[in-house]
């Protein structure tokens, strides 16, 4: 077991900045996740750890050890892979034993570990198997086990659910989860998929175009994402932004108001915008709810752009002025709600995230203030 | 079933039958002249022999008569085999670099692999029998084989550098981080995932040997090292064509190759990776 930290990690492809110095720690016995979009650089960063790729700069250390020139083999690391990358002419019981008897290690002590890690997984049956006589659950366990079997100081998964369909997906992230818990091992785990980052993960390190957006616990980043990147990255469905202006009333201390097409929401006390401030406002879907009639200042009215019925819970697309915002409600309150239908929302304003809104922000504008936690950083 | 159909059904049955019996009457000639006695040409259409003996296989092996078949088969079976070994050892290796490892002058070193390809045989002939003739390789199966060698390993190591690209490089991955070196990843992962294209490649430089004539007739003087399409060459005369030989020596030349196909047909079979990563 050990800690894991990346110093200014630098990586270049053909003259392409793959990742662009990223700094981040993963301290003894943590699970973190590397989330972010196809193509942020998510996988290269793993590979890196892992010692696949060669770094174009920055350092790696894992346990207090400088690693980035060491082969993969000296780092100590064991990895999980997207296509599991079994040995397809080994047994199960030969491709678990690899890694070990590389090493060495006595008979004895192989057969052991081997025993041991195929009990944890439930393996045991399947030992004498090869993997092609095997289903995508078990493939992924024997994977696992490859890696569990080596005691190695660092666990690296690279998406290793995406190939698993819906159901085994849910079963084994809760295996995962339990699994984290018992070896209490440091973990860095590689997906896209935002369910399993926010369940999995202690800490959640988000990635956009080979940059780190922010780090941190799933709910942090979730409650208080610190650019619209963040903020719309994560949730399902996600967060709505609209284009709003700030309006002061008043003199100094007055209330403050977001006013865009077609509506104009009161801002809680909680934000300090000085007058005529361009801003996002970002909007999640718990935060609105079905009103007919709400207070002037929490309501927004528009049309309905699409109704999508997932069972006990519906997603709502309503225009608004030029944008639109997705709202969730319970389906059978919904009628027969037909696109073109007019209807109001009542907005939660405490729930609202307002963002710089500029030309230059390419969709990562920073977070201006978050209500109600506090957090008033930078206030315009 | 409708009659369009079944007619369409018997059309295609009667092209097939056509196209097998074209393919096939040649062969039964063969057969033909071999069992026939005598080694006169027989013009007749038919493809059954009148009368069958064996006598023309009793004179190649030397039974009564002149033919040293076994000594040109032993020859034919030293050089094709030898060949099929040096091809295999050295283009597995060469293989395993090109398709895995990065170095200065690869893609140089396979286009020059290809280039060697382009000449035909008969444009080496004058310059190899020069040069085995300073090595005093000449009238030797050992200069053959190498002769042999020049042409089947590039070849080879092309073949098998096709097929071992297309084996997953996640395995090398995983095999690194388990602790291997490239020699364990060749040896223990690649190699043994490769054998339906080690199969293929073996049966080739074996095919090419056994079947290769021009170079074979050049360097080879003394007929003690005859191999078989020498020898067998050697009972069409300038005034006089042994028909019934010529024919039972051409049967028991490709009796080791239809073997040797079967031999190795089970390993033709693709699809030894098929389980390893998702499929």
């Amino acid at each position: 077991m050990a800690e894991v930290e990346l110093k200014g990690i630098r990586k270049e492809l053909g003259g392409n900045a793959i990742l662009r110095g990223i700094d981040l720690a993963v301290a003894d016995g943590e699970l973190l996740v590397l989330v972010g979009p196809s193509g942020c650089g998510k996988t290269t960063l793993l590979r890196l750890v892992a010692g696949l790729e060669e770094l174009s700069g920055g350092e790696i250390w894992i346990g207090g050890r400088r690693v980035d020139a060491l082969p993969p083999a000296e780092r100590d690391v064991a990895m999980v892979f997207q296509s599991y990358a079994l040995y397809p002419h080994m047994t199960v019981r030969e491709n678990m034993a690899f890694g070990l008897t590389l090493k060495k290690l006595p008979r004895v002590e192989i057969d052991r570990r081997v025993e041991e890690t195929a009990a944890l997984l439930e393996l045991g049956a399947l030992l004498d198997r090869r993997p092609r006589q095997l289903s995508g659950g078990q493939r992924q366990r024997v994977a696992m086990g490859r890696a569990i079997v080596r005691r190695p100081q660092v666990f690296l998964f690279d998406e290793p659910l995406s190939n698993l369909d819906a159901a085994l997906r849910h079963q084994v992230r809760l295996e995962l989860g339990k699994l984290h818990r018992q070896l209490g091992s440091t973990m860095i785990y590689v997906t896209h998929d935002q369910v399993e980052a926010m369940t999995l993960a202690d800490r959640m390190a988000l990635l956009r175009a080979g940059e780190l957006m922010q780090a941190g616990p799933p709910l942090e980043l979730y409650e208080q994402p610190r650019n619209r990147f963040v903020g719309g990255f994560l949730g399902a469905p996600p967060m709505s932004f609209l284009a709003a202006t700030a309006r002061v009333d008043g003199a100094g201390g007055g209330r403050c108001r977001a006013e865009g097409r077609g509506f104009s929401l009161e801002l809680p006390g909680s934000f300090e915008l000085h007058d005529g401030r361009e801003i996002w406002l970002g909007v999640r879907p718990e935060d609105l709810a079905l009103a007919p009639v709400a207070p002037e200042g929490r309501l927004l009215r528009g049309s309905v752009d699409a109704v999508e019925i997932l069972g006990w819970e519906a997603h709502v697309e309503l225009r608004v002025g030029d944008g639109t915002v997705t709202a969730r409600a319970e389906a059978a309150r919904l009628g027969a709600l037909r696109p073109g239908a007019p209807l109001s929302l009542e907005v939660r304003t405490e729930g609202l995230r307002i963002f710089e809104r500029s030309a230059e922000g390419g969709g990562a504008e920073p977070a201006l203030a978050a209500a109600g936690k506090g957090a008033r950083a930078h206030v315009g | 079933m409708s009659r369009p159909s079944a007619v369409r059904h018997a059309l295609g049955h009667a092209a097939v039958v056509a196209a097998t019996g074209a393919a096939l009457y040649p062969v039964l000639w063969v057969i033909k002249m071999a069992l026939s006695p005598g080694q006169a040409f027989d013009p007749s259409p038919s493809p059954w022999p009148r009368v069958v003996s064996l006598q023309n296989f009793r004179d190649l092996w030397g039974l009564g008569g002149t033919g040293h078949l076994w000594r040109e088969l032993g020859n034919s079976l030293i050089v094709a085999v030898a060949t099929a070994l040096v091809g295999l050892l050295s283009s597995a290796t060469a293989a395993f670099a090109f398709s895995r490892l990065r170095f200065r002058g690869r893609q140089a070193s396979l286009a020059f692999f290809l280039a060697t390809q382009m000449f035909p045989g008969i444009m080496m002939a004058i310059p190899l029998y020069i040069l085995l003739d300073d090595l005093r390789l000449l009238d030797s199966l050992t200069g053959l084989v190498l002769v042999y060698s020049t042409t089947s390993v590039p070849f080879c190591v092309w073949s098998l550098k096709g097929y071992l690209d297309t084996l997953p490089r996640e395995l090398d991955e995983a095999a690194r981080i388990d602790g291997a070196t490239s020699w364990q990843i060749f040896w223990k992962v690649i190699l043994p995932l490769a054998r339906p294209a080690l199969a293929v490649t073996a049966l080739f430089a074996f095919l090419s040997a056994w079947n290769e004539y021009i170079l074979a007739a050049t360097f080879l003087g003394d007929a003690r090292k005859y191999t078989l399409p020498v020898a067998l060459q050697s009972y069409v005369g300038e005034y006089h064509t042994e028909w019934g030989h010529f024919a039972a020596g051409a049967i028991v030349v490709s009796i080791p190759v239809m073997l040797v196909f079967f031999a190795l047909q089970k390993h033709l079979v693709a699809g030894l990776t098929a389980g390893g990563v998702k499929g």
